[in-house]
Formats: structure tokens, C-alpha cells, sequence
């Protein structure tokens, strides 16, 4: 029935996709996380217009499917800034754009979890805002927030599959183009699902951990 | 670069049936879904060991798998097993494995979120278990689900966007389809986006006014 025996030969290649998988996701979480930043500023903006641009953007991410947005910044984007990106470039800026919705909303979640008495004590002391945030909030908002960073960039390694369909040679993609070599779908199929399970799994387990340890400190 | 908008009203037609096919999908799978979840949630509590393991090792396949891959297992790896689906049917098991495995953890969470003293203050007034689960436990769970089931809609109906690559005629395959057409991408995918967000956006809003009329006391209190 099944017959893994051309596709196990093709292990090298499933591994060096789950490498692009990762390495993906990773660069579109790092970039993410910079962008999000940008939308937390926004959102605590004095000026309205502002605060709503920012509430629009992240809006518009939570309520479009991602196969969307990878679309529209593979085949929009270009047409209206005039870039082309190649997929690898369009695939992490897409991944990256579409995580700092979801980053600033965990950010945010982790700011509140901080009593505004640190910033007017950090104030007395006589410390400029850059060393308030650098030196006393960012340390801790990132110790209250690291859990659902971690489940942030494992939601991000599973929506990175849909790259494949932007022609990025990851994980997904790799399965498919070793079915057409092989003429072994299932097998293709079952391989990537193995190990993406074994990926997505470890990080969850570590989330887990995360979660366990921030409750005892409580 | 102009912005062409009767691309747009030429083909509405097209979109519109992509829009109704999305919703109906997403609409058949929602309750199969919850039911399964719900099965599920009871058997991993009650079930006793054996079976609790299978259903949390289900539960985590469904959750530590990209939805795109498990998409593709039914389709290329059923057929093995003889099992042959149309891309349609396919479309349903999917995504209501895919939002069974979800719920079956909700649901869990919700019940285990609630003190078992409340159980146990029932049996100390004469109640039976049947009616404190109807009485004291559903209207808890209610509470719980409602919110956490509304996003679970909304992440169904993005992920049916995935479907598209099996050549299922919902939302985002009748875009590209139309787009192979008319050659006309950043109308054609501004368009199904403002109809993906504007369909979320009444869901949130249909959720935020249930909330509102079945539990105004959770909604005052600001527990949410």
C-alpha cells in the first residue's frame, strides 16, 4: 500500500525544507516583532487619526485569511510601490506584516500587567524615557510575554505552509515538488505532516513549560 | 496604476457566489464541529485513560499540523484506504476535524475552569448530577464558549480560504479564478479581502451583541 522507499531517499530535502520552514518563520517573527512596536506607538499615539490607523491595521490582519495577504503582497504590493519582490522576500514580509498584528496585541496584553507606579518611579529617579523603557519595562514586558511569543511563532511556522503556494521551497512546497518526482503523494504528504508535527510539537511543549513556570512565580 | 473598479462590478457575480459557497461551507462545518468537540471533551475527561490518550493524541495531530497539510493527507493519502472524497466533501471533514480538536479544548478548559465545589455543594442539596450540569454547569460553559466560539468561527472562515488549492469554488478560488480571466489582481484581491473582513467584523459584532442580551451580567461585571 504505502511505499516510502524513493521517498525516505529524498529525507536530505524534506530536511533542508523544515530548515527554510523554520529559518522563515523566524526572520518573519524577528521582523514582525520590530513592526509590532511601531503599531503599539500608534495605538498609545496622542493623535486620533493615528490610534485609528493603527486599530484599521490590525483589524484588517485578525479578520483576512493569511492566503490573502500573501497574495496581496506578492501580486498588490508591487503594482503600488513599484518593487517586485522575489517569493522568499514576499513570503517573510507577508509572514511579517501579518505577526505584528498579533505581537502587539500580546505586547500590549503584557504592558498592562505593568503598574504604571514604574513608570512615574523610573520619572523620580530622574531617568529619560529610552532608559525607562530599554532598562526597566521592555526586560519584563518580555518575562510576562515570552509564553504567547513562543505560541505566536508556532502559529507562525504552521501558517508559514501557505507560502507554498507562492512558489517559496519550504517545507510544503518541497513535499509537493518531491511528489512530482516520485509519484508518491501520500508518502510526500505524511513525511512533511511528521515533521512538521515533530517541529510544532517541541514548541508547544516549551509554551507549556513557559506557561507553568510564569504561574508559579505568580 | 489606476484602480479599476468595473473589474470588480463585472464579476460580482462570481465573488458572490465564492461568498455564499465560503459561508454555507464554513456554516455546515461550525456545528459538526462543536458536536465532535464536544463528544471529544467529555471522553477525554470521563472517557478513563485509554481513551483519554487517544483523544488528546487526536487533539494534538489536529493542532501541531498546518491546516494546508492536513488538507492535502485527506485528499492524496484517504485514497489509499480506498476512500475517495470530492474536494467539497473533503472541504467539510476538514475543517471539521480541524474545529472539533479546537472546541474539544475549549470545552475542556471550560469545564474544568469551574470549581468542583459547585458539583459538590449540589450533591449537598439533594441534586442529581444530570440537573447540575443543566443548571449549574451549561449556563458557565455558555459563558465561556460563546467568546472563545466566535473566534473559532472567524479562524474557520479564514482557514477555508486554504481550500482554494484544492479547487473547492469558495471565496479566494473564485478571485484567482476571475483574476486568470481579467488579469487584474489588486482589484479583484482588494475586493474578496474588504468581503473576508467585512463578513468577520458582523461576526464579532453578532457575538459582542449575544453576549450583551445572554449574559449581561458577565459583560457588566467586565470580565471580558
Amino acid at each position: 500500500m504505502f511505499d516510502f522507499s524513493r521517498t525516505f531517499g529524498m529525507l536530505p530535502q524534506f530536511l533542508a525544507g523544515a530548515g527554510v520552514t523554520l529559518s522563515v518563520s523566524l526572520a518573519g517573527f524577528c521582523l514582525g516583532l520590530l513592526i509590532s512596536f511601531l503599531i503599539l506607538g500608534a495605538n498609545s499615539s496622542r493623535f486620533r487619526v493615528i490610534r485609528f490607523l493603527g486599530a484599521l491595521y490590525t483589524s484588517f490582519i485578525r479578520g483576512t485569511p493569511l492566503i490573502v495577504q500573501i497574495f496581496v503582497v506578492y501580486y498588490v504590493l508591487p503594482g503600488l510601490i513599484g518593487v517586485d519582490f522575489p517569493p522568499l522576500m514576499a513570503g517573510i514580509l507577508a509572514l511579517s506584516l501579518n505577526s505584528a498584528a498579533f505581537l502587539a496585541e500580546i505586547l500590549r496584553g503584557g504592558l498592562t500587567r505593568i503598574p504604571v507606579g514604574q513608570f512615574e518611579a523610573a520619572k523620580s529617579l530622574g531617568l529619560g524615557p529610552i532608559i525607562t523603557w530599554v532598562k526597566i519595562i521592555i526586560p519584563q514586558l518580555f518575562r510576562n510575554a515570552t509564553p504567547p511569543m513562543v505560541n505566536e511563532f508556532t502559529m507562525l511556522v504552521k501558517a508559514s505552509s501557505i507560502l507554498s503556494v507562492i512558489t517559496v521551497v519550504e517545507l510544503t512546497r518541497t513535499a509537493q515538488n518531491i511528489m512530482n518526482v516520485t509519484y508518491r503523494p501520500p508518502e510526500a504528504f505524511l513525511v512533511a505532516a511528521t515533521l512538521y508535527f515533530i517541529m510544532l510539537f517541541f514548541f508547544s511543549m516549551i509554551t507549556r513549560r513557559l506557561e507553568a513556570n510564569a504561574q508559579v512565580q505568580r | 496604476m489606476s484602480f479599476d473598479l468595473a473589474v470588480i462590478t463585472d464579476n460580482w457575480q462570481a465573488l458572490a457566489k465564492g461568498l455564499v459557497n465560503t459561508i454555507w461551507i464554513c456554516a455546515l462545518s461550525l456545528p459538526i464541529g462543536l458536536a465532535i468537540g464536544t463528544v471529544l471533551a467529555f471522553l477525554r475527561l470521563w472517557g478513563g485513560k485509554g481513551v483519554g490518550i487517544v483523544v488528546s493524541g487526536y487533539i494534538e495531530l489536529i493542532r501541531n499540523i498546518p491546516f494546508l497539510i492536513q488538507v492535502f493527507l485527506l485528499f492524496y493519502v484517504l485514497p489509499t484506504f480506498g476512500v475517495r472524497l470530492n474536494p467539497i466533501t473533503a472541504s467539510i471533514v476538514a475543517l471539521s476535524a480541524y474545529a472539533s480538536a479546537y472546541f474539544a479544548e475549549i470545552l475542556r478548559g471550560a469545564l474544568q475552569s469551574i470549581s468542583k465545589g459547585q458539583v459538590e455543594a449540589g450533591y449537598a442539596l439533594g441534586l442529581r448530577y444530570p440537573f447540575i450540569f443543566r443548571k449549574i454547569l451549561m449556563p458557565q460553559v455558555v459563558g465561556y464558549v460563546l467568546p472563545a466560539a466566535t473566534n473559532m468561527t472567524i479562524t474557520l472562515i479564514k482557514e477555508s480560504a486554504i481550500l482554494s488549492t484544492l479547487t473547492v469554488p469558495e471565496l479566494t478560488y473564485m478571485a484567482q479564478n476571475v483574476i486568470g480571466r481579467t488579469f487584474a489582481p489588486v482589484e479583484i484581491f482588494t475586493a474578496i479581502a474588504l468581503l473576508y473582513w467585512g463578513l468577520t467584523a458582523l461576526l464579532s459584532a453578532l457575538t459582542r451583541w449575544l453576549e450583551r442580551h445572554l449574559q449581561p451580567h458577565l459583560v457588566a461585571r467586565g470580565a471580558r
